[in-house]
């Protein structure tokens, strides 16, 4: 009864919302017609590049619109691109016009008022978006509405259970699992996200204190003596002893499926899942979560101040947080990313979407337990400094 | 150039730094990886460069008794991109190769050994691959110039006066051949410190080579970046300099000592076949494998470590790998095409006013590429055309035009000009006597000239990076990224198509001589 009230109260809230939208909506579907988005997103990953494919595909279909997926190796490339576009006085015709960013990529375009902002509330899926996920705040920074929430990602471990039976499952105990099985743990370079999630991960579990803020001088000291010194027992025993890293996740599943290594970590936490059904991993892989649950965020889309086809790009975002391209990117056949959306909130054929077959190595909600979020992404940037400043030398 | 040195003296307008500091320097200096990488910088620049000469001096006997043979060999390896070859040289010496895993059967190895093998710290997988690429490249500049000496009377005579085979080509043959290879030599120096491509693949990454840090650093979402990068960019500069005069000193002594040899007597001696085959066998087994690995890893369904053969075949999946790599060949192709039209246009303008090879053009071949490069695309995002089409056009021609010229000039001096003359006697006007007689009589050089220039386009990867902006993706832009370490069947799929396109350039140039 409380519920169906509740739904009502909504509906009413809503309603006047989506004619609003829809008025404005209708115009910008007409003013996207034709265009092309330069849709600037990390090319890393081939199930990542797949799904923005097939995105395009049905964007053509549906709007008339054109996707181009520019391949970034690193999103600092746009982000740098943005900034010059900026000095060089360019206001509009700017070079992207949809953005994949997260954490301090995120932090340095908005403290430079360089997105457009509160785009989020515009659009009509908007309303399907789940509250309850961290989906308005990004690395604790909150994103106003500036970005649009296009998929969940949660860090996890992935190993060859053929090889690696008993992986530790804290990450205190990774240094003491790392002695009996030497060089068969990667995580890739502190310079790459992946790799400096592994360290903060180890970060809130040893010195959990002051996180979501920015550190203080004091605060850091103490925090980067008790993780630094973990590392230290840990680094000899790594792959390469510790001398060589893989440049970013790709390279650290490559290495797992060549049998280099046994344990590494992902952010997908269909990647085993993934893997096998791409046969970019061994039958035998599988993905856990450490006790006491790891680091989750949500991966963002944003559009650039300066975009020469917002209007496109916003049809695109608002594609992303469809039912339908979420639920399609919840299959572990493409790419297996939980959901923004509150199922809740969608209609019960919507939601039908979302039962798909489960795979070998797919994690259910409850093993991938607790989601714990994501330092404030000061630490991350001094954390990468500290671990180049020990490791280039 | 300019660009870099204001940028480097602290000058960055943008970022409201605008009288000169020490900035840029102290940056460069906080940089904790910097000891290493200059050492590793330098390693990689000093061994590839002596071996590659080396190899090259080695190979000249068999290169002069296999003129024709030669040519299809050291071509195809000149056509086939650093990173296409850096994939397959990875796919052979990596701890999960095809080496370890022929020797796995006998060291009983389940999985790889945890040896470093590629990513080396001392650099010695990317010394391979250049060594690899620079002595095919010196082979064909020797083998160009071999003809213009005489070869056979000279080892006669140094035959008669009592010297083995071996010692008369060193002490006769190579101080001629020295005054053609000195430049590619400096070239080659040149372009080891500057390349990043094969370091991303194949070399060590913490720290990577100075040049892989100019590139990172100048994409860098922090402008301040742009200041060490500067730096940087003038000490790979310096470097080049160095290098460059310690090639012409070392050439001056080389020379006298070879007098002062020559002078002491004469030694019979063997003829060197044997050392020929012990550095050009397991060398050219190398490149073959690597080449060939190319199409077996792009075709594979699913090949893990410890088999020797691929377990079954895709061909749905390499139907996806390869469309999803049609965007980057169309820009390679439209690029490479238009680069290598652009390129010829202006060598034979040139060469038609008798004019010789540019020195401006050929400066550019001695200076490492990222510290151009840098400049460059400072301008470029002031003129507000970086990203764009037209921008790696312009940084492509200014690597494919001294090429095109170097590999036109000599060509286009041994027709007799005695033709032009007598055609301009019979009334043929300047532009009728250069359509009907001065290219006619130069098409095999010409069409030689265009698939240098098209295969010079298609391997460049820094160039493309500086101009595009990340935007505009070519195959060899693609083979790297995927060469950092994604699957190797998609890296060997991007490295394949970016081989094959110079490569069906130089198969066409070659049907038609």
């Amino acid at each position: 009864m409380t519920l169906s009230r509740r739904a009502v109260l909504l509906a009413a809230l809503a309603a006047p919302m989506a004619a609003r939208a829809g008025g404005n909506w209708a115009q910008t579907l007409l003013a996207a017609r034709g265009k092309t988005v330069f849709f600037n997103a990390w090319g890393g990953d081939e199930a990542t590049n797949a799904f923005i494919a097939w995105a395009g595909e049905r964007l053509r279909m549906d709007h008339g619109i054109e996707v181009r997926h520019v391949r970034l190796t690193d999103t600092g490339e746009a982000v740098a691109r943005i900034v010059a576009e900026r000095a060089a006085g360019r206001t509009e015709g700017g070079s992207a016009d949809l953005l994949w960013i997260n954490g301090p990529n995120f932090l340095a375009l908005k403290q430079a008022k360089l997105l457009r902002p509160g785009v989020l509330d515009g659009l009509p899926n908007a309303a399907l978006v789940d509250g309850a996920k961290p989906t308005r705040s990004d690395f604790t920074v909150p994103t106003d509405g500036d970005e649009v929430p296009w998929r969940m990602a949660k860090l996890v471990f992935v190993h060859d259970s053929a090889r690696a039976k008993a992986p530790p499952r804290t990450m205190a105990d990774m240094p003491a699992w790392c002695t009996v099985n030497p060089g068969r743990l990667a995580h890739p370079t502190a310079t790459n996200f992946l790799g400096a999630t592994f360290l903060k991960q180890a970060l809130i579990e040893l010195a959990p204190d002051g996180l979501d803020q920015p550190p203080t001088e004091a605060g850091y000291a103490a925090a980067g003596q008790t993780l630094f010194g973990w590392y230290d027992t840990l680094r000899p025993n790594l792959w390469r002893k510790g001398q060589d890293f893989p440049a970013d996740g790709g390279a650290a599943t490559s290495l797992l499926n060549d049998g280099e290594i046994d344990l590494t970590l992902s952010f997908n936490p269909a990647e085993a899942a993934n893997g096998i059904a791409h046969n970019t991993l061994p039958a035998t892989a599988r993905a856990y979560v450490l006790e006491g649950g790891t680091i989750g965020n949500c991966s963002f889309v944003a559009i650039p101040y300066d975009a020469a086809n917002p209007e496109a790009a916003l049809v695109l975002a608002d594609f992303l947080l469809s039912p339908e391209a979420q639920a399609h990117a919840a299959d572990p056949n493409y790419l297996g990313s939980p959901t923004v959306l509150d199922l809740a909130k969608l209609s019960p054929p919507a939601r039908q979407r979302f039962e798909v077959s489960r795979l070998p190595g797919t994690l259910t909600e409850a093993e991938l337990g607790a989601t714990l979020p994501e330092p404030h992404p000061a630490w991350m940037t001094r954390i990468a400094t500290d671990w180049q400043a020990r490791v280039l030398r | 150039m300019i660009a870099t040195t204001t940028v480097a003296a602290g000058l960055l307008p943008a970022l409201n730094r605008s009288a000169p500091s020490f900035e840029a320097w102290s940056a460069l200096l906080e940089w904790p990886g910097l000891a290493a990488s200059v050492a590793l910088t330098l390693r990689i620049a000093v061994v590839s460069t002596a071996a590659s000469l080396a190899t090259a001096l080695l190979l000249t006997p068999w290169l002069e008794r296999h003129r024709r043979a030669a040519a299809p060999l050291l071509l195809s390896l000149l056509a086939t991109p650093h990173a296409a070859l850096a994939v397959g040289v990875s796919a052979l010496i990596a701890s999960s190769g095809l080496f370890t895993r022929l020797l796995a059967p006998l060291a009983g190895w389940q999985v790889p050994p945890d040896v470093v093998t590629a990513r080396d710290p001392l650099g010695l997988a990317v010394m391979l691959a250049l060594v690899l690429k620079e002595a095919a490249f010196l082979l064909l500049v020797a083998r160009a110039a071999l003809p213009r000496l005489d070869v056979a009377g000279t080892l006669r005579v140094a035959g008669s006066l009592g010297h083995g085979p071996a010692r008369a080509w060193a002490l006769t043959v190579h101080p001629q051949l020295w005054v053609s290879l000195k430049l590619p030599v400096m070239a080659v120096l040149a372009f080891s410190l500057g390349s990043a491509d094969v370091p991303l693949v194949l070399g060590p990454l913490t720290p990577p080579p100075l040049a892989v840090e100019v590139a990172r650093w100048s994409v860098d979402p922090d402008l301040a970046r742009l200041l060490p990068a500067a730096a940087a960019s003038m000490v790979l500069v310096a470097m080049s300099v160095i290098g460059v005069l310690a090639i012409h000193v070392a050439g001056r002594a080389a020379g006298t000592a070879i007098r002062t040899f020559a002078a002491a007597g004469p030694a019979p001696g063997g003829n060197g076949r044997m050392m020929a085959l012990a550095v050009a066998g397991p060398l050219s087994a190398i490149a073959a494998g690597a080449l060939a690995t190319l199409p077996l890893w792009a075709g594979a369904a699913s090949w893990r470590f410890p088999d020797l053969v691929p377990t079954g075949w895709t061909s749905t999946l390499l139907r996806t790998r390869l469309s999803g790599l049609f965007d980057p060949a169309v820009a390679t192709v439209g690029v490479g095409l238009a680069a290598t039209a652009l390129a010829l246009l202006l060598a034979v303008v040139r060469l038609a006013t008798g004019a010789g090879a540019s020195r401006l053009a050929l400066f550019v071949l001695l200076l490492p590429q990222p510290a151009m490069l840098f400049g460059a695309q400072v301008l470029l995002v002031r003129l507000g055309i970086d990203g764009t089409m037209g921008a790696v056009l312009m940084l492509h021609l200014v690597y494919v035009l001294p090429y095109v010229l170097l590999a036109l000039a000599g060509p286009w001096r041994a027709v007799d000009a005695r033709y032009a003359r007598a055609a301009a006697a019979l009334g043929a006007g300047p532009l009728r006597t250069l359509l009907r007689v001065t290219l006619p009589l130069r098409a095999t050089p010409l069409l030689a000239a265009a698939a240098i220039g098209f295969s010079v386009s298609c391997g460049l990867y820094l160039p493309t990076v500086f101009a595009g902006g990340g935007r505009i993706e070519t195959l060899a832009t693609r083979t790297v990224a995927l060469g950092l370490g994604a699957d190797r069947r998609l890296a060997a799929a991007a490295g394949l198509a970016a081989a094959a396109l110079p490569l069906l350039a130089f198969a066409s140039a070659w049907r038609r001589r």
